[in-house]
C-alpha cells in the first residue's frame, strides 16, 4: 500500500492522507472515537441516533442537502457506528473531493437537532430495530454478548435497547453530541487522487479554527475475569434451525496476543482481512471448523469471528444446524476442534495457508480508496500507527506455539459463554396467507 | 508531486483500452490490464439461469451451478478447496434467473492457476453423489429459512401474484423444497451437459495480467471443445398490469417488522424505456437518501428504516418494484405512502432540479463504479452480455443528457398502472 502522512493540527485534529493515483477518485472520512463503548444504560444507542441526526442539516446545509450535494456530484456518501466509533464519509471524483472537507467541517460543529427531527428519527431506528429483531441470529448475538460481558459496556447492541430508544431526550443527544464531536477526538481520512500537501491546506483551512473541546469522559469499566462457564438460550419461533453461538474472552488489538488470534480465526475458519469488519473470508472450506461441522453434515454453515477493537473483545463462534441433528452433538464438536488447538500445534502447511490469505486480503484491500480509508481510520482509533506499518510482519511472526499457548488460555472452559436459538416448533405453523 | 503518467483513466473502457478476443467455439474474453495492485479479477457470464429448469424441477439451474466446485474430475471437494485456500484465492460459481456467473480472485502471481481452474470447473464437474446430498440439505434448509424470513416471503408473495404461472419471474430461482427435493444427480449431470457449453461464456480479466498471455492460455484451455446444439430461446407469456389492485398478506410468528414488496413488471435491458425507466426510478426511490420515498417516508414520517424502488432489467422485463421495512401499525399508511409518492412521480415527473441532479449523479458515478478491477469486470460483462459495445461508456454520457422529463413521465405512467399494482408483505402473526 502507498505511505500514509499524518499530521496533528492544533486542536488535536489527527489528519492521514494516502495519495492514490490508480483512479480519479477519493474518499474523505471523519471518525469519531465515539460508539456503543461510550454508553451507560439508559442512552443505549445514542451514538448511533446521533449519526443519524447528523444528516438532518446545519444552519447552511440543509436537511436532504449533503446527499444530494454529495450525489449531484457523482460521489456516494454515508455514516456508521460501531463500537469504538462513529464515521462518516463522500467518496467523490477527485475534484470534488473539496466537498466532503465542506460538509465534515460543518457538521463536526453546527449539527441541527431540530425536535421534529429527533422524533421521526425515532421511530426510524426503532424500525431499524426491529428488521433487526426478525433474524433469530441477532437475537441470539445480543443475548450472548450481555452473557459474556457483565460490566463492560460493549455488553449492549450498537443500535441500543427499545425501551432506551423510547425515553431518550433531544437534550440527551445534543449532550451527547457537544461532548464527543470535538477535533480533538476526531480523525480525518482522505485516501486518492490528490496532492497531500495541497489537500492538508485545505483541510488546515475548514478545520482549524474549530477549537478543541474538553477531553471526553474515559471508560471507566473493565471487564473482571470470568470464572465459569455462562449459558444463554433464546427460544422463540421465526427461525427454521437451531443456532450455537459461542463466545470467549479475547486480547484487544493492542495487546501482544492479538495477532496470535488472528492466526486462531483465520485456521478455524479462514482469514479474513486486517480491518476492524474483515473482508470477504478466504479460505472457508478448507478451514477446521467447516471440516468438522459442515462436511460432516452436523450444520449447513460455521464460521469464527476475531476483530480488533479499542478494549479486551470476544472471540466468537457461530453455526446453523442441519435439521435432525441433536444440538448437543455439534456443541461437542465445536469444543473437540478447539481442544485440538489447545492440545497441538498448528502444523508448517496450516500455518503457510494462513499467511498467503492474508497477503492476499492486504492485497485486496489496497483495490479501492474506501476500504483503505476504512482500514485506516478505524486502526488509528483501536490500535495504533504501529498496527497498519507492521501487521504483515507481526502476524508471520507468530509461531505454533504461542497459537497454542493462546489457545489454551482464550478457549479456556471457565472463559466461555454458550448461546443456543432453539425453534419453537409448537409455535411455528406454516404460514397463514390472506388477501 | 504526482506523476500524471500513471494516472488512472477516467474510463477505463474503450475500444483501444480492452483486448476483446474470441475462444473456444464462439466464447468471448475481454481483458483489461491493470497496473495498479498485484492481484487479478475473474468474472464470467454463461446463460444458463433458471428461465432453463424444467417444470418440476424448480431450482436445477442453482443446484447445478452450486455444484461445480464440490468435485471435479482432477479434484475430489475439499482438495479443490484447499488448493484455493492455500493460494489466498476465491473461486464461485453462482446463478440467478437470467445466468450463471462465475467469479474468482487472486493474487497476479497465481493467475495461471486460477484460470486453470476456473476451465476444470466449469468443464469437468463430476457431480460426486455424497456432495449432491450434502448440497441439497444445505439449500433445502435455505428455502426452509426463507419461507420464515419477511423479506423472502413477502418477495415470494410479490412475484407469484404479478406474473403468471409459466412466467420466470413467477418465482425465485432457488426452487422449493419438494422440486429440489425431486432432481437427481442425472438431473445435474444433464444440465450441465447442455447449457454449460463451450460458446455463450464471457469471460473478464481485470488486473495485473498480460493480455496475450491470457489469450493464449484461454485458447489452451477452451479451444477444440465444440458449441452444442442451439437452445430454444425462452420466449415468456405476456406480464402486463394486472387488472384490479392484488394485494396477499402472509403471517409469520416470531417477527417485530412487517416487510412490504409493491410493484409492477417493469421493462428489459434492450427496452426503449430503459433509461427513462432508471432516472425515474432513481427519482422515486433511490437518488439521494432513497429519493422521493425516502425523503417522506422515512426522512419526514419516520415510518420506514429502509424504502427504495428497484426495476429489474435483464433479457426479461423484471419487476419495477418499491420495498419497505415498517412496523406492522405502519403497513397501511406506507402502502398509501408509497402509492401517493408514485402518482407524484406521474403528475409531476421531475422537479427541484431533480433531472440534472440524476443525470450528473449517474454520469459522475462512473468513475466510483469503475475504480476498482471488481468494477471494472462489472462493466465489461454488462457490456458483452447486452452487446453494448466497447464504446459505450463513451456514450453513456450522452444517452444520459438525452432523457428527457417527458420521457420520465411516459415511463413513470407506462409501467405503474395504479388500478393494477400488487402489493405483498410478510407481517408478524
Amino acid at each position: 500500500m502507498e505511505p500514509t502522512i499524518r499530521s496533528v493540527l492544533s486542536n488535536g485534529l489527527v489528519v492521514l492522507l494516502r495519495e492514490v493515483h490508480a483512479a480519479p477518485v477519493a474518499t474523505f472520512w471523519a471518525w469519531y472515537r465515539v460508539g456503543s463503548r461510550n454508553e451507560v444504560p439508559g442512552i443505549t444507542g445514542i451514538s448511533h441516533w446521533v449519526e443519524h441526526m447528523l444528516f438532518k442539516g446545519t444552519p447552511t446545509l440543509g436537511k436532504g442537502e449533503f446527499s444530494r450535494l454529495v450525489n449531484r456530484h457523482g460521489g456516494s456518501w454515508n455514516g456508521f457506528t460501531w463500537k469504538d466509533f462513529t464515521a462518516y464519509f463522500e467518496t467523490l471524483p477527485a475534484e470534488h473531493i473539496g466537498l466532503g472537507i465542506r460538509i465534515e467541517s460543518d457538521r463536526m460543529t453546527h449539527s441541527l437537532f431540530d425536535p421534529e427531527e429527533v422524533e421521526s428519527e425515532r421511530t426510524v431506528i426503532i424500525s431499524e430495530r426491529e428488521g433487526a429483531e426478525n433474524n433469530p441470529e441477532y437475537a441470539l448475538y445480543e443475548e450472548v454478548e450481555a452473557a459474556a460481558y457483565r460490566v463492560h459496556t460493549y455488553r449492549h447492541a450498537v443500535i441500543g435497547y427499545k425501551s432506551d430508544l423510547l425515553a431518550m431526550t433531544r437534550d440527551d443527544l445534543i449532550r451527547h453530541y457537544r461532548t464527543y464531536y470535538t477535533p480533538n477526538n476526531a480523525v480525518l481520512v482522505a485516501v486518492g487522487d490528490f496532492d497531500s500537501q495541497a489537500l492538508l491546506a485545505r483541510v488546515r483551512e475548514a478545520f482549524e479554527p474549530i477549537p478543541p473541546g474538553p477531553k471526553p469522559p474515559p471508560v471507566r469499566s473493565v471487564e473482571p475475569p470470568q470464572e465459569g462457564e455462562r449459558r444463554v438460550m433464546v427460544r422463540r419461533p421465526g427461525g427454521a434451525v437451531p443456532q450455537l453461538q459461542m463466545a470467549f474472552h479475547a486480547p484487544a488489538a493492542t495487546d501482544p496476543d492479538f495477532f496470535p488470534c488472528l492466526v486462531l480465526d483465520g485456521v478455524l475458519s479462514g482469514f479474513k482481512g486486517p480491518g476492524v469488519f474483515g473482508g470477504e473470508a478466504m479460505g472457508v472450506r478448507s478451514s477446521r471448523l467447516y471440516r468438522a461441522l459442515v462436511e460432516r453434515q452436523l450444520t449447513v454453515d460455521a464460521g469464527s469471528s476475531f476483530r480488533p477493537t479499542l478494549d479486551p473483545t470476544l472471540f466468537e463462534i457461530g453455526a446453523a444446524l442441519r435439521p435432525g441433528v441433536p444440538p448437543e452433538r455439534v456443541e461437542a464438536a465445536v469444543l473437540a476442534e478447539l481442544q485440538r488447538l489447545c492440545e497441538e500445534p498448528v502444523g508448517a502447511e496450516e500455518l503457510d495457508k494462513v499467511h498467503k490469505q492474508a497477503r492476499a486480503q492486504w492485497v485486496y484491500a489496497a483495490d479501492g480508496v474506501s476500504g483503505q480509508a476504512v482500514l485506516l481510520g478505524s486502526s488509528e482509533i483501536v490500535a495504533d500507527s504501529e498496527y497498519l506499518a507492521r501487521f504483515l510482519d507481526r502476524l508471520t511472526a507468530v509461531t505454533p506455539e504461542a497459537v497454542q499457548r493462546v489457545a489454551a488460555k482464550v478457549f479456556a472452559e471457565v472463559n466461555r459463554t454458550v448461546g443456543w436459538y432453539i425453534p419453537e416448533p409448537a409455535r411455528v405453523p406454516e404460514a397463514v396467507v390472506h388477501a | 508531486m504526482r506523476n500524471v503518467s500513471t494516472r488512472g483513466p477516467v474510463v477505463p473502457i474503450t475500444p483501444e483500452s480492452v483486448a476483446r478476443q474470441p475462444f473456444g467455439d464462439g466464447s468471448v474474453a475481454l481483458i483489461r490490464e491493470k497496473r495498479a495492485n498485484p492481484a487479478v479479477t475473474v468474472l464470467g457470464y454463461l446463460r444458463a439461469g433458471a428461465v432453463y429448469d424444467p417444470p418440476g424441477r424448480e431450482g436445477l439451474a442453482l443446484f447445478t451451478a452450486s455444484m461445480l466446485t464440490r468435485g471435479t474430475a482432477a479434484y475430489a471437494s475439499q482438495d479443490l478447496a484447499l488448493v484455493l485456500d492455500s493460494l489466498g484465492a476465491s473461486l464461485n460459481v453462482r446463478a440467478d434467473l437470467e445466468g450463471v456467473t462465475v467469479s474468482a480472485r487472486c493474487l497476479a502471481e497465481d493467475t495461471e492457476r486460477v484460470l486453470d481452474l476456473v476451465a476444470e470447473v466449469m468443464q469437468r464437474p463430476t457431480f460426486p453423489a455424497e456432495e449432491v446430498e450434502k448440497q441439497r440439505a444445505r439449500i433445502i434448509t435455505g428455502i426452509r429459512e426463507g419461507r420464515l424470513d419477511t423479506r423472502v416471503t413477502a418477495e415470494k408473495t410479490f412475484r407469484a401474484l404479478a406474473y403468471p404461472p409459466e412466467h420466470p419471474h413467477h418465482r425465485t430461482p432457488e426452487g422449493d423444497e419438494e422440486t429440489v427435493g425431486a432432481i437427481t444427480r442425472e438431473d445435474l449431470i444433464e444440465y450441465h451437459r447442455r447449457l454449460y457449453r463451450a460458446n455463450g461464456l464471457i469471460l473478464t480479466v481485470v488486473g495485473e495480467v498480460t493480455a496475450p498471455r491470457i489469450v493464449d492460455q484461454l485458447g489452451a484451455l477452451w479451444n477444440g471443445r465444440r458449441a452444442g446444439g442451439p437452445i430454444a430461446a425462452i420466449v415468456p407469456p405476456n406480464a402486463g398490469p394486472a387488472s384490479s389492485i392484488q394485494r396477499r398478506v402472509v403471517e409469520i410468528p416470531g417477527k417485530s417488522q412487517a416487510d412490504i414488496v409493491l410493484g409492477v413488471p417493469g421493462f428489459n435491458r434492450m427496452s426503449e424505456d430503459f433509461y427513462a425507466g432508471m432516472m425515474a426510478d432513481l427519482i422515486l426511490g433511490r437518488l439521494g437518501l432513497m429519493g422521493r420515498l425516502g425523503a417522506t417516508l422515512r426522512d419526514k414520517e419516520g415510518l420506514a428504516y429502509y424504502v427504495y424502488s428497484q426495476a429489474q432489467a435483464g433479457f426479461l422485463a423484471g419487476p419495477w418494484a418499491v420495498r419497505a421495512g415498517v412496523n406492522p401499525k405502519n403497513v397501511d399508511r406506507t402502502v398509501e405512502g408509497i402509492v401517493r409518492e408514485i402518482r407524484g412521480l406521474q403528475r409531476e415527473p421531475v422537479r427541484n432540479g431533480e433531472l440534472p441532479d440524476a443525470q450528473n449523479y449517474v454520469i459522475g458515478s462512473l468513475a466510483l463504479r469503475l475504480e476498482t478491477d471488481a468494477g471494472v469486470a462489472q462493466a465489461l460483462l454488462e457490456i458483452e452480455v447486452f452487446g453494448l459495445g466497447l464504446d459505450y461508456l463513451l456514450r453513456y454520457p450522452g444517452l444520459i443528457r438525452g432523457v428527457t422529463p417527458e420521457a420520465i413521465g411516459a415511463a413513470a405512467s407506462r409501467y405503474w398502472n395504479l388500478s393494477g399494482y400488487t402489493v405483498a408483505m410478510a407481517v408478524p402473526a
